[in-house]
């Protein structure tokens, strides 16, 4: 499938391949996939080989009480809260079949989810942990069913958050919060067939009239992306804050956080 | 041969106290030792330290010198100990890590890398040894605590660790799981494994146990040898606040008991009966007097729908149940404002900031001054301002009861409110129960534990098992 | 042990949703493929009835059949607001349903060791595998809290419906979110007592292999694709 669309090549580059006469797909949107998704490709791809590399010499230099990569107890933690957090955001994603709560679905999940997440991030204290529990939720995005797009784009926006939290030294409770307006950008990966593929959509309704697909075409326009994206961000941050609140109230004093 | 000398331990998350002062201990392999003591005396504390969950999992401050299979424990991990030492936890619902049984038994050994065909062959023999076979290829979330806990030791068994610990295995078991559990540990010490076992309940393993070591407060009061076991009193429990020797089935006292006719009004309720989906007829009382003003305690065996029946009986259950009360009749959603209910993990009922909180909630007029009563009734008043989710079990407990109090509500439900208390907590939560019928109330309680029943139940009912 | 092998290898499975994905959801190929895109969009549907799950089969049936009949009779008599609407809806469902119900069977039939073992034959890491193996295994236990807690808050007396959204968040998510987290340190130590690492060798006595059925699947989908290919390359 990747043939088709790298073979194409990029539309300004008058590199033609000569034997490619008609292209089904349309060029436009190869474009946004050549331009979008074989660097995050590139950038999984070299993130996990790197972490094989890492991997590899951590096992030839270290010794056993200097463990400094993933431990059971570590993965079991993001099964655990994974599982806390899909079930707590699913429960609020069921209304997204409301056609108008699909756009501010996001934006929903970003706030409930930053509950159980920032619970979650006061048992980070390794790299990796943040990408993982991202790249899960892409993955069960993909097994229900919203294509693989997810996946790279929540690779992409796990690795944001890992740096968000990090460069907080895995304490900060402000870089905690920044990190909960980044994770859930994970979400906006389901909106991408919509964005990515509208022309398919109604290439085939032409019968509905041109009005009718212009006025949805509005709602579905790329900078709409943009705005989905800076809206889920919001929304996360409050999430986050809200979250703040609970681990003070709740959290700490029962022992959990 | 595991060896303590002079070990002292105290926890990061409880600075301020030493759960372990000064241990010096000696256990010489395939012995079955008991560790008991009052709740806090630190039996689970010295388990942790065997299987590595301390330092990896609970961190702290430690002294002392640990010597197991000849090495000692500051050079090893929880990982080295794997094949060698297994643990059964007291939650049945928290150990399993797969859905399906027969995973569940083969994980550990998955885990060590043995090969297909040795996992297979130990899980047969582990089936038939411990005689689960109904039990294999089922969905671990069906299965009641009982199959659950016997699951639990089936995969420790299939690692054939060469000892074993037990952290209060009997806590959520009523009468027959705990005597099911007593076989498999018969039958583990008869392949000569060395076990240690920490119990509050100790009637049911008191006839296995070669060694008893009797805590207090992280100090070691008692060391008994075979010969001094025997002569261990019933008084003598009483003395180190522990529960008592004698194994009495619930059910066994339900038949003796006589059936007093109370002057006092009843409750009659007509027409209890409840489905579920994979079961049917778990439920069918047609009709049935409880006595006002008394506790009454509801026992059965493990399946008879006691839970099920407390449910219904409270309002939760939707069901076409009628109850009869002071010439009024309920339907199940009026029943839900005359009746509290005390679920048998508290957990799930407290979710407030405060203790204080919590009873305020409860009350239909908030009254603070009221409030802080109950509290003292309860014995909790220092911890009014405590997070109730950071109380001990037996602390959370009385919090539901304070609640339970404080709602006024007529008739109070509780289920299994003893399981997993030692002697005193179990006494104060009588002593609570006698107050509340002092004050009028009626008290409902489901409940396993013979010892509780003999202390304060006025009344025992019998639910049985519906037969299909 | 007796081994009971399932309709189709999960990783035929996960390809099925791939291809669902792929070809329903994003149309790619566009109209060469019709046929190819109807085959699949039926899939769901008769993978659903030999699973016995006639009840997701019948409510995703129900619900395409509606959207495909505002499709041809409603929509074209309605104007404005109310088309755009439908539009949105109609396309919403006719793409993500199959894909939607494809996932939906996936879920329903692979059990967790099956899933598990899958994972290992198609050399993702531990440190996937592990977490999803463990959240899978936790789903269950999050919504029997949350059933237990809500039951505890029918008798107290506290209900969600008219009361303030804090009150909601904090009578409700709160203590699902700690009991689950308690459960889950629970969880934590008596896997790490049975020697759950990272980084170690385990096996596996889970047995997943191709079938006929995965073989067909297989046919149909390199046929699919040769399709496509050639109608890209011509």
């Amino acid at each position: 499938m990747y043939a088709g669309f790298g073979a194409v090549g990029k539309r300004n580059n008058k590199l033609d391949i000569g034997r490619i006469k008609s292209n089904p797909i349309g060029l436009k949107m190869s474009d946004w996939v050549t331009i979008n998704l074989l660097p995050v490709l590139y950038c999984k791809y070299t993130l996990v080989k790197s972490n094989l590399v890492y991997t590899n010499e951590r096992k030839k230099i270290m010794s056993k009480k200097e463990k400094k990569g993933l431990n059971g107890r570590d993965l079991i933690n993001i099964g655990i809260y994974s599982a806390i957090y899909f079930v707590i955001v699913m429960a609020f994603a069921m209304t997204g079949l409301i056609p108008i709560m699909l756009i501010l679905l996001s934006s929903m999940i970003a706030i409930v989810g930053g509950i159980p997440f920032m619970l979650f991030l006061t048992k980070v204290k390794k790299s990796g942990m943040i990408l993982i529990m991202s790249l899960i939720m892409g993955i069960l995005m993909f097994v229900t069913g919203m294509t693989w797009m997810p996946i790279p784009f929540a690779a992409v926006t796990g690795i944001l958050s890992e740096l968000a939290y990090r460069g907080g030294g895995y304490k900060s409770i402000k870089s905690a919060v920044l990190t909960c307006g980044i994770f859930p950008l994970w979400a906006v990966g389901n909106y991408l067939p919509l964005f990515l593929q509208r022309e398919q959509y109604f290439a085939d309704r032409t019968s509905y009239g041109q009005e009718y697909i212009d006025s949805v075409m509005n709602f579905t326009s790329n900078w709409m992306f943009f705005v989905l994206v800076i809206m889920t961000f919001v929304c996360g941050i409050i999430g986050g804050l809200i979250g703040k609140v609970l681990l003070k109230k709740h959290f700490k004093k029962a022992g959990i956080a | 041969m595991i060896k303590f000398e002079h070990v002292d331990f105290t926890y990061e998350a409880n600075p301020e106290e030493k759960s372990l002062s000064d241990i010096t201990l000696e256990i010489t392999n395939g012995e079955c030792v008991l560790l008991t003591g009052e709740s806090g005396c630190g039996k689970s504390t010295l388990l942790r330290f065997l299987n590595g969950l301390i330092p990896e999992f609970y961190n702290g401050e430690r002294k002392g010198k640990i010597v197991v299979f000849e090495t000692e424990i500051s050079d090893t991990e929880i990982y080295d100990f794997v094949g060698k030492i297994g643990t059964v936890f007291q939650n049945p619902r928290s150990q399993f890590f797969n859905v399906d049984t027969t995973s569940e038994l083969a994980f550990g050994c998955e885990n060590l890398a043995m090969p297909e065909n040795e996992i297979l062959s130990r899980i047969d023999k582990t089936v038939s040894d411990f005689n689960i076979d109904t039990l294999m290829n089922r969905d671990i979330f069906e299965l009641s605590g009982g199959e659950k806990q016997k699951i639990a030791c089936a995969s420790i068994d299939a690692l054939r660790p060469d000892i074993i610990l037990l952290d209060e295995p009997s806590a959520n078991l009523d009468y027959d799981s705990a005597e099911n559990l007593r076989q498999m540990i018969k039958l583990w010490k008869s392949e000569g494994k060395t076990i240690l076992i920490a119990e509050h309940r100790i009637n049911y393993v008191w006839e296995l146990a070669d060694h008893i070591i009797v805590m207090n407060r992280g100090s070691v009061v008692r060391n008994l040898g075979k010969s001094e076991i025997g002569r261990f009193t019933e008084d003598m429990c009483r003395k180190y606040g522990l529960r008592t020797l004698k194994r009495t089935s619930p059910v066994e006292l339900a038949i003796e008991h006589k059936r007093n006719s109370y002057n006092n009004e009843f409750i009659e309720l007509t027409n209890f009966s409840y489905s579920y989906k994979s079961k049917k007829n778990v439920l069918d009382i047609q009709k049935l007097r409880i006595p006002q003003n008394k506790i009454t305690a509801i026992v059965g065996a493990n399946g008879a729908g006691k839970t099920t029946f407390l449910e219904c009986l409270c309002g939760i259950r939707k069901n076409k149940g009628i109850m009869y009360l002071d010439g009024k009749k309920y339907n199940s959603k009026q029943r839900l404002k005359e009746i509290f209910m005390v679920m048998q993990d508290t957990n799930h009922q407290l979710f407030t900031e405060s203790v204080l909180d919590e009873v305020l909630i409860s009350m239909p007029e908030e009254n603070e001054d009221r409030a802080k009563e109950i509290l003292k009734e309860v014995d909790l008043l220092e911890f009014a301002d405590r997070h109730p989710m950071s109380l001990s079990g037996g602390q959370k407990q009385r919090a539901a009861l304070a609640c339970a109090i404080a709602s006024e509500r007529p008739i109070l439900l509780l289920d299994e409110p003893t399981s997993g208390l030692d002697f005193k907590h179990m006494l104060e939560v009588s002593k609570i129960l006698n107050r509340l019928k002092e004050q009028g109330r009626t008290v409902i309680t489901v409940t396993h534990d013979s010892e509780f029943i003999e202390n304060c139940c006025d009344e025992i009912i019998m639910l049985n098992e519906v037969k299909e | 042990m007796a081994d009971k092998k399932s309709f189709l290898d999960p990783r035929t499975k996960l390809l099925l949703v791939f291809i669902e994905a792929v070809l329903v959801l994003a149309t790619a190929g566009g109209e060469r493929l019709v046929i190819f895109k109807d085959i699949f969009a039926v899939l769901p549907f008769l993978l659903l009835v030999t699973a016995k799950r006639y009840k997701t089969c019948f409510i995703g049936g129900a619900i395409f059949a509606a959207v495909i009949f505002f499709e041809y009779s409603v929509f074209p008599n309605s104007t404005g607001t109310v088309a755009a609407f439908l539009v949105v809806i109609v396309t919403v469902v006719t793409r993500f349903l199959p894909a939607y119900l494809m996932g939906s069977y996936v879920i329903q039939t692979t059990k967790v060791s099956e899933f598990k073992a899958a994972m290992e034959k198609l050399h993702i890491p531990d440190e996937i595998t592990i977490p999803m193996c463990v959240m899978f295994r936790f789903f269950p236990t999050v919504k029997e809290e949350n059933s237990s807690i809500r039951a505890a808050m029918k008798m107290r007396g506290i209900g969600l419906g008219g009361r303030k959204l804090s009150h909601i968040v904090e009578y409700r998510l709160v203590p699902m979110i700690s009991c689950s987290a308690k459960i889950g340190e629970e969880l934590s130590a008596a896997a790490l007592t049975r020697g759950l690492g990272k980084s170690r060798k385990r096996t596996n006595i889970c047995k997943i292999g191709f079938g006929i059925f995965d073989y067909l699947v297989f046919a149909l989908a390199v046929v699919t694709l040769i399709y496509w290919i050639l109608g890209v390359v011509r």
